[in-house]
């Protein structure tokens, strides 16, 4: 099989998403063959593998968080896990949540909001038991929240904030946020960050991070594509 | 659990109560005053809160806190205030009575410290209690005396202007009460902190407080503040800084209209290892133990004061009354904002704003996403000059949440301007979700040859699977569902169509000059918004269909065009619509057959036939 090298970096986000739909209908083994990476067996041991391959295939750049992965174009990649009808099968991590008071209190100047106002959704369909290889690249969709989805988010984003800011870090778990939420993240239970607790006392927590909610970028593919009933 | 558990308690249990009678009891007032008093009076310094409070209620110039035994023994608060009458002195000490509430609103706009009417009685039921109370125009005083909640003395009494309260031997009638107290030191240090946080605000209030015969602190009521912290906290309350401002006045403006907070906060480099007896913080005159207001003074001394050690603050933050809520425990000590974090943004932004007009300023904050900080304490070093070493932490970030100077532009109080917030929990966000459609306009017209009808049909059923029933003025109406959802396709394709991505494209294998045939016809497919290209040997690549044929697999719609007429636009788009229909025996939903109803053409051939009741009357009059 011709070896496929990695993407130049796209010039405009036309020649981005026509990239990625071009992408669309291939199995992540095929990608991963052209270009020459193994594929892992499972992908519960090899979180990134999915986004690795597409930043390859696509022209992706950024090698910092702090960046987006397209950042000429300001665009962000976010792989999605989805099942043969296209809802999504995990929740969709955003960035982490800095619990030492340092999150803007206005949505528009946040860090979520700032990953999340252009974003190529690449969803990978996953038929039942299928192998990582046999996964198929959906068709991307090229996002940016409309006003009821800012809203949604802005309105998470701000109750969660609060809560922070008050120190009030017990309250917050994963049925808080209709859309955005908070949840732990680390790999390791010892991994543990700085936060202030209610009495503005320095206290050593998990990590945590934002998300967005199945149900959330299930809608938001609803709404652009057409999806199997 | 074991049958014992299941066991009825107490005189039942052992037969004692005839099987009728009433196991469910009103307990007498006085049980109830010694269950209240579990969660006002918890020991003597909760005595003396409640009575001084009520001193400062009552006007007092002058109050005097005596003690015995750390107030074991004897709590005595007496001050100068207006006093009570004899009928006002015996009411007082009933169970919710007092002075303070009027209406109900009231409890909603509490100026006053006290409100509950709990305290006094609480108190009684619980000690030997005495009241002596005279107000100016009575020519003697009146002297209530109590023993554990009974009444066992009311008289005249020489006394002057004022209330003067004796609490003899707290929890003397409970036992098990009593043995939780502390010892004498104990005690005695929970009471003049009690003094202290009462009294240091105010030093429009003369004040003393002796123990055992002994003065501890003895202060005027001059009106001076900084001459009132050194006077009762001695060392420690020398050369603190007066603040004072309004939210409004902050460089970040504010949504708190109306919050003022004034006075008195130590020299970073004076601090104590504890935050007791160094944070005094009050709103509207109370003294409370406010978590949101520690975490406000705490970050805006934060890269000031070493971790772990905590300036002296005398604070009185002044809001609203009705955006603070009070009630929230018996002993009133805890308090709720309307909006707790624009109080903290406001406190913490402004004492530092304070502190940085006195050339007071932590320089280590840093940008928000920058290198981690530095630790606190090695940066105060270089910083000031002479600060004590402080231990060395292991380098927490320096909160960034209030910075002086602001890293994000926007991450302020007047960010989101003024606005009503609900407290927690916040209302459920307005659920997310695929837009409802509008309300359905009726499209519906009658038949050309039918007279005009005033309303439309009404769904009655479906049929078979096939027919929707509807009743029309009186006659039957049966629509077929798939000819009706077809002709609502056709219609709207007609309008324009417009392609939705499917969620992966799908190759469907034909042979090549079948493929040739469909390929033949993209771009009229395309203006029905289908979507398709070649991928090679006789495979045609489907990647977009109209949202009108979500229903069709996308398989079975491109093998169907086959037997279409792929030169003619029309006869494509009728085609497809045919195919995007509802199959005869698919479910459809309630909400779904009224839509189907209200946005078909009911007229176009072949979609509904019109049964005339008398052509039914005249079928059955027939068969019979």
């Amino acid at each position: 099989m011709e070896f496929v090298p990695p993407a130049e970096p796209p010039v405009s986000e036309d020649q981005l998403l026509e990239r990625a739909r071009g992408l669309a209908g291939a199995t992540l083994g095929l990608l991963a063959r052209q270009r020459r990476i193994a594929v892992p067996e499972d992908l519960r041991r090899a979180k990134g593998w999915i986004g690795m391959l597409l930043e390859q295939a696509l022209g992706a750049t950024a090698s910092s968080k702090a960046l987006p992965d397209f950042p000429q174009l300001g665009v962000e990649l976010k792989s999605i896990p989805v099942d043969p009808r296209g809802k999504p099968r995990e929740s969709t991590y955003v960035c982490t949540a800095p619990l030492d008071g340092s999150m803007p209190r206005a949505w528009h100047a946040s860090w979520p909001c700032k990953k999340l106002s252009r974003v190529l959704w690449v969803p990978i369909v996953c038929p039942p038991g299928a192998p990582p290889a046999e996964r198929i690249v959906g068709t991307a969709v090229l996002w940016t929240p409309d006003a009821d989805e800012d809203a949604v988010l802005r309105r998470d984003y701000e109750e969660l904030t609060e809560l922070i800011d008050l120190g009030e870090l017990w309250q917050v778990d994963a049925t808080r946020g209709a859309a955005l939420q908070l949840r732990p993240k680390g790999a390791h239970g010892d991994d543990l960050v700085w936060a202030l607790d209610r009495e503005g006392e320095w206290i050593r927590t998990s990590p945590r991070g934002f998300y967005l909610r199945a149900g959330f970028t299930g809608e938001l593919l609803a709404r652009r594509l057409l999806l199997p009933r | 659990m074991s049958d014992r558990a299941l066991d009825p308690p107490g005189p039942l249990a052992h037969g004692a109560v005839s099987p009728g009678a009433a196991r469910v009891r009103v307990l007498e007032d006085r049980l109830i005053n010694q269950i209240a008093a579990g969660e006002v009076v918890e020991r003597p310094a909760s005595v003396i809160k409640e009575l001084v409070e009520n001193a400062l209620d009552a006007g007092a110039r002058h109050v005097a806190v005596r003690l015995r035994s750390g107030g074991r023994d004897l709590v005595e608060v007496e001050d100068d205030g207006h006093g009570m009458s004899r009928q006002d002195a015996m009411l007082c000490i009933e169970r919710h009575a007092t002075s303070k509430l009027r209406v109900d609103e009231d409890l909603f706009r509490i100026r006053t410290l006290g409100f509950r009417g709990e305290a006094l009685p609480s108190i009684a039921a619980v000690s030997r209690f005495e009241l002596t109370t005279r107000r100016a125009v009575d020519d003697v005083a009146t002297r209530v005396v109590i023993d554990g909640g009974r009444m066992v003395d009311v008289r005249d009494a020489g006394a002057p202007v004022g209330t003067r309260v004796v609490v003899r031997n707290l929890f003397y009638n409970l036992p098990a009460r009593r043995k939780f107290l502390r010892t004498v030191p104990t005690e005695l240090s929970h009471c003049q902190d009690t003094v202290l946080a009462l009294l240091l605000l105010r030093p429009d209030v003369g004040v003393e407080l002796s123990h055992d015969g002994r003065p501890l602190v003895r202060a005027p009521g001059d009106g001076d503040p900084t001459a009132r912290a050194v006077a009762m906290l001695g060392k420690q309350g020398e050369g603190l800084i007066p603040v004072a401002f309004d939210a409004q006045e902050l460089p970040s403006g504010g949504p708190m209209g109306g919050l003022r907070v004034e006075g008195l906060v130590s020299r970073p480099s004076d601090h104590l290892a504890s935050a007791r007896g160094a944070l005094w913080l009050h709103v509207n005159g109370r003294a409370v133990r406010d978590p949101l207001l520690r975490r406000a003074v705490l970050d805006a001394f934060r890269g000031l004061v070493p971790r772990g050690r905590y300036p002296t603050v005398i604070l009185d933050v002044r809001v609203p009354v009705d955006c603070v809520d009070v009630n929230v425990h018996p002993a009133k000590s805890e308090v709720r904002f309307r909006d707790g974090r624009d109080v903290l943004r406001a406190v913490s932004e402004g004492l530092r704003t304070c502190l940085a007009e006195v050339g007071i300023e932590a320089h280590v904050l840093t940008p928000a996403r920058g290198p981690r900080p530095v630790a606190p304490a090695d940066t105060l070093q270089a910083a000031l000059p002479g600060l004590a070493a402080a231990p060395s932490p292991p380098a927490p970030p320096t909160p960034l949440a209030l910075p002086p100077v602001a890293a994000e532009p926007a991450p302020s109080l007047a960010d989101d301007g003024p606005r009503p917030r609900p407290p927690f929990p916040t209302p459920p966000p307005a659920r997310l979700g695929r837009p409802q459609p509008p309300p359905p306009e009726p499209t519906w017209q009658p038949p050309v040859d039918a007279p005009v009808r005033p309303s439309g049909p009404r769904l009655v059923g479906q049929l078979a699977g096939r027919w929707l029933c509807c009743e029309l003025d009186g006659d039957l109406l049966l629509v077929d569902r798939q000819a009706a959802d077809a002709a609502r396709i056709e219609a709207r394709l007609a309008r324009g169509a417009t392609p939705r991505p499917l969620l992966a494209p799908v190759l469907v294998e034909l042979t090549p000059p079948d493929a040739a045939r469909v390929l033949a016809a993209a771009a009229r497919l395309s203006a029905l918004g289908v979507e398709l290209s070649d991928f090679g040997g006789g495979t045609v690549r489907v990647t977009a269909l109209p949202a009108e044929l979500a229903a069709a697999a996308p398989d079975g719609l491109i093998r169907g065009l086959l037997d279409a007429p792929l030169s003619d636009l029309d006869g494509l788009r009728r085609h497809l619509a045919r195919a995007g229909a509802v199959a005869p025996g698919a479910p459809l939903s309630p909400y779904e057959q009224r839509t189907l109803l209200d946005e078909t053409d009911l007229s176009a051939p072949g979609v509904s036939t019109l049964l005339p009741a008398d052509e039914l009357e005249r079928r059955l009059a027939r068969g019979r």
